[in-house]
């Protein structure tokens, strides 16, 4: 990158602040707190603009920044604890009829994945990256990456298919 | 699984940031850049640029500092020892002065019964 004037940081932030904003936002499920979390990211960004080398290594950096910044906000607001996965309910229509509400009842049991899981899953799904370069933002094994995927895949699964069984079995739940 | 996938992408699609947030980021920005430019004031004491001289400093205070105790320690003891020899000398006057009025009573008393016996 040049010396990182105020105008190239503008053109950056004006590139990139939906995807930021987009991370934090699924991560945390919370609008204030996930621009407080970005307008962060882009504080930082403007400090070490001048360590990093190009604008894929900006784009790398910003979701890396984004990730561990959201995962350890959620820590400490402990949101696992407040909304665990068991305690959503599964969209209560079949898959077959579209249901306006299912995307947000799975936004809602992403939302209550494990912190790490969660994050692997948003930069699968959003930002459609490969789990080796997952693996490089979270800074995890390759394995760990795809083990977080499988699992987190298997609980949303679960529970989505929930909504296709017919009301007879759900009470043998 | 495909299903899944597919649900997930629309779910968790890219969210557009709120209106204006590019304008906050920036004022927060000049905001801090304006925190950091006002003179912080400095102490004193964190006047020095090289840390040795600070520390010589500080040890040549702590020596006056201790030197200036000593004495003041040893002239609070003369003092009180000058003090003291006030006191004694005092007391010796004091004692000598009574003795002085008690043998002037006895040679008095002793001249007197003197008097009496030559009549």
């Amino acid at each position: 990158m040049t010396g990182g004037g105020p105008g190239e940081f503008t053109d950056l932030l004006r590139e990139h602040q939906h995807m930021v904003f987009s991370i934090a936002y699924h991560f945390l499920r919370d609008r204030a707190a996930a621009e407080e979390l970005a307008q962060d990211v882009f504080l930082q960004l403007y400090k070490d603009l001048n360590k990093l080398e190009s604008p894929a290594h900006v784009v790398a950096w910003l979701r890396k920044v984004t990730c561990h910044r959201s995962i350890d906000f959620a820590r400490r607001r402990k949101q696992r604890a407040e909304t665990n996965i068991d305690e959503v309910a599964p969209p209560s229509v079949a898959a077959s009829v579209p249901d306006p509400l299912a995307s947000e009842k799975l936004r809602k049991l992403v939302a209550s994945l494990p912190e790490k899981a969660r994050a692997v899953v948003v930069l699968r799904y959003q930002e459609e990256m490969e789990l080796h370069e997952i693996a490089g933002t979270l800074g995890m094994p390759l394995g760990t990456v795809k083990s977080h995927l499988q699992r987190a895949l298997g609980l949303l699964r679960e529970k989505m298919s929930r909504a296709t069984q017919p009301p007879a079995m759900e009470g043998m739940r | 699984m495909k299903e899944l996938d597919q649900e997930l992408r629309e779910a968790l699609g890219r969210r557009e940031a709120p209106s204006g947030f590019e304008e906050r980021v920036l004022a927060r920005i000049q905001r801090e850049q304006t925190r950091a430019a006002r003179p912080v004031p400095v102490p004193w004491w964190r006047g020095f640029r090289f840390p040795a001289l600070a520390l010589a400093a500080a040890l040549l205070l702590l020596a006056v500092g201790g030197i200036s105790v000593q004495r003041y320690r040893q002239s609070q003891e003369t003092a009180r020892g000058q003090k003291a020899r006030e006191q004694v000398l005092l007391a010796l006057r004091i004692t000598g002065q009574k003795l002085v009025f008690a043998r002037n009573k006895v040679l008095d008393h002793t001249l007197s019964e003197s008097r009496e016996e030559g009549r």
